[in-house]
């Protein structure tokens, strides 16, 4: 796993699945809540699931005719990992520090 | 009754989520499919838009390894290539210009090309031929487009009647970069790479 600190939007993407940790989000819902263009919003999807801190599945729609549509939401290893590292960003974006490290 | 235009558009959508590599088709489809829920043209075409900048993303990746010098080489030859197809169109479309730029038009065009599928590996089973001849066949690039480079810059020195050419002084610096840095991957680093490599 990558120990570079997630970008911006990456840190988006992971408060919105972290608002509602076991639910199942859609793809084009995201991007609308979060503002984001689906040519930034995929890529970190993706690259989340790649690493295993994202589940994925496909769902039959309600409406006949459509085609199936991919669903996302933390797997437990992610959940850990994106309450750190939006802990993380709060705690840098204020310049202090996290107490484990303030602490040490 | 409303227009599902995410729909009509997932069609032209399909035709691109095909440059994906195999192991990302998936996602393709995962994205398309959320197309469905669109009814406006603009978000439409929006969504497709951002999707097709993962698409070349996914390509180039699959292509290069996320090889930053690979990256570059596969861009130059998207650039040649297209900068060919621009010159062929200027010949077959305007009168007056010199065969030399359908010349130029088509070997832009064969560079990139060549490249490209060398690249994404649809030449392997003529290996080590194919090798050999985008090696040969960039040595004449390099040399083309350093003569043209060169020949354009002593004429824009002194041009007559201050009528500057940078059309060709552009092209031979594409062909010219594009070579070298082919070169670059496929002879020098690959030679470096063999003969760092520890015996099996």
């Amino acid at each position: 796993m990558s120990n570079r600190q997630p970008s911006a939007q990456t840190i988006h993407v992971l408060s919105a699945f972290l608002d509602s940790p076991n639910n199942w989000l859609y793809g084009y819902d995201l991007s609308k809540r979060l503002g984001l263009s689906s040519g930034t919003l995929y890529p970190i999807l993706m690259r989340l699931t790649d690493r295993g801190q994202l589940e994925t599945r496909w769902v039959q729609p309600d409406t006949p005719g459509r085609p199936p549509r991919h669903i996302y939401r933390l797997s437990n290893d992610g959940r850990t990992w994106a309450v750190g590292a939006v802990a993380d960003d709060l705690h840098k974006s204020r310049g202090t520090l996290r107490p484990a490290e303030a602490t040490a | 009754m409303k227009r599902h235009w995410g729909r009509k558009l997932r069609r032209p959508g399909r035709l691109v989520i095909r440059l994906l590599p195999s192991s990302r088709r998936s996602w393709g489809d995962a994205f398309l499919a959320e197309m469905d829920e669109m009814t406006s043209a603009r978000t439409a075409l929006r969504w497709l838009i951002g999707g097709s900048r993962f698409v070349v993303r996914g390509w180039l990746e699959s292509m290069t390894g996320g090889d930053i010098v690979k990256t570059v080489l596969a861009t130059l030859s998207v650039i040649g290539g297209v900068l060919g197809l621009f010159l062929i169109g200027l010949f077959g479309f305007t009168e007056g210009n010199p065969l030399l730029v359908l010349a130029l038009g088509l070997g832009l065009v064969i560079q990139g090309v060549y490249t490209l599928a060398y690249m994404t590996g649809r030449l392997e089973t003529f290996e080590p031929w194919s090798l050999r001849a985008l090696l040969a066949g960039q040595t004449i690039a390099l040399l083309t487009g350093l003569l043209g480079f060169v020949s354009s810059a002593l004429y824009n020195i002194n041009p007559p009647e201050g009528d500057y050419e940078y059309g060709p002084l552009t092209v031979g610096a594409v062909i010219t970069v594009q070579a070298v840095t082919a070169l670059w991957v496929y002879a020098l680093r690959n030679r470096a790479e063999s003969v760092q490599a520890p015996p099996i």
